[in-house]
């Protein structure tokens, strides 16, 4: 008697599906394609040669693209900021220019006053 | 699987993400045999099988583009098949009731063998716990490691080795007794 696994390994082998089992599922198929979820169909796409091609050309166009733009944003940004400050750097000296003249405005006037408060008290001795 | 059977599994991989229809139908002729024969031994039952085999292919369909090479392709089919007929039957709550003679023929030539221990063994295999029922198909049908089988049922080996020795234990013991105590 055969021991016991060449027992099971005759009675485990493979067998054949009905006539016709392929056809019957590529008919089903045909009738009602599973839908397919965004993920896998841009997996799918991604598997053919060709295509993987044109997107890696795309995602470089893309990301060049988005570079330029956010360096030329950036660009602008800076000299709107060198703007600013030069501007800024100007109406200071301005202030300052202006707030120098009254200073000296006032000191004349406080030395005027004292020369005559001084002139009259002579006058009065 | 030899080498230039993955080629040819993976060539056609290829042409079905490109679109070719038919390249789906030679991953289905290559494989229909190890999946409905899976789904056979495990449910007993040939229309149940061939729908669950039609399952697994729509899902393999559906999970192409996750499919790596001829070998995971191998691996994918027997790991869904395999959850599959347990999800089924412990779905329907019981086995097939099929008897020996209604199975189809074997795909490869058959050897001599006793008709009546062959549907003794039959009925006994189908009379197994669920894992160690499709532990004992996936090693003799596919002849696989046990590693491997670890792998596909998503269990620990060890798990796999205990199931299996007290399967052949148990068919053991039991032919043994209905051979009235002839030792197999």
């Amino acid at each position: 008697m055969k021991p016991l696994d060449d027992q099971l390994r005759n009675l485990l082998r493979r067998r054949e599906p009905p006539e016709g089992f392929a056809e019957r599922l590529l008919a089903r198929l045909e009738a009602a394609p599973p839908r397919l979820t965004f993920a896998q169909r841009l997996s799918a796409l991604t598997r053919r040669p060709v295509l993987r091609w044109v997107m890696v050309a795309a995602m470089v166009c893309i990301v060049t693209v988005l570079g330029v733009v956010r360096y030329q944003r950036q660009q602008r940004l800076n000299a709107q900021a060198e703007q600013a400050s030069r501007e800024a750097i100007l109406a200071l000296r301005i202030t300052s220019t202006e707030l120098h003249t009254a200073l000296e405005r006032a000191q004349h006037a406080t030395m005027q006053a004292l020369t005559d408060s001084k002139n009259s008290k002579q006058e009065t001795e | 699987m030899s080498k230039a059977a993955e080629q040819s599994v993976e060539g056609s991989l290829a042409r079905c993400a490109g679109g070719d229809s038919s390249a789906f139908g030679e991953i289905v002729r290559e494989h229909q045999a190890m999946v409905y024969s899976l789904a056979l031994h495990f449910l007993r039952s040939p229309s149940m099988a061939e729908d669950l085999a039609q399952e697994v292919f729509m899902e393999l369909y559906r999970n192409l583009s996750v499919i790596k090479s001829g070998t995971h392709l191998k691996f994918w089919l027997r790991r869904v098949t395999c959850h599959r007929s347990i999800d089924r039957v412990r779905r329907k709550g019981t086995n097939g009731t099929l008897s020996l003679d209604d199975v189809p023929e074997p795909a490869a030539a058959e050897q001599a063998h006793d008709p009546l221990l062959e549907a003794k063994l039959w009925r006994l295999v189908g009379s197994l716990p669920e894992k160690s029922r499709m532990a004992v198909i996936l090693r003799y049908q596919e002849e696989m490691e046990l590693r491997e089988i670890a792998e596909v049922m998503e269990i620990p080996v060890n798990t796999v080795k205990s199931s299996l020795e007290r399967a052949l234990a148990l068919l053991r013991g039991k032919l043994a007794r209905s051979m009235g105590g002839v030792k197999v």
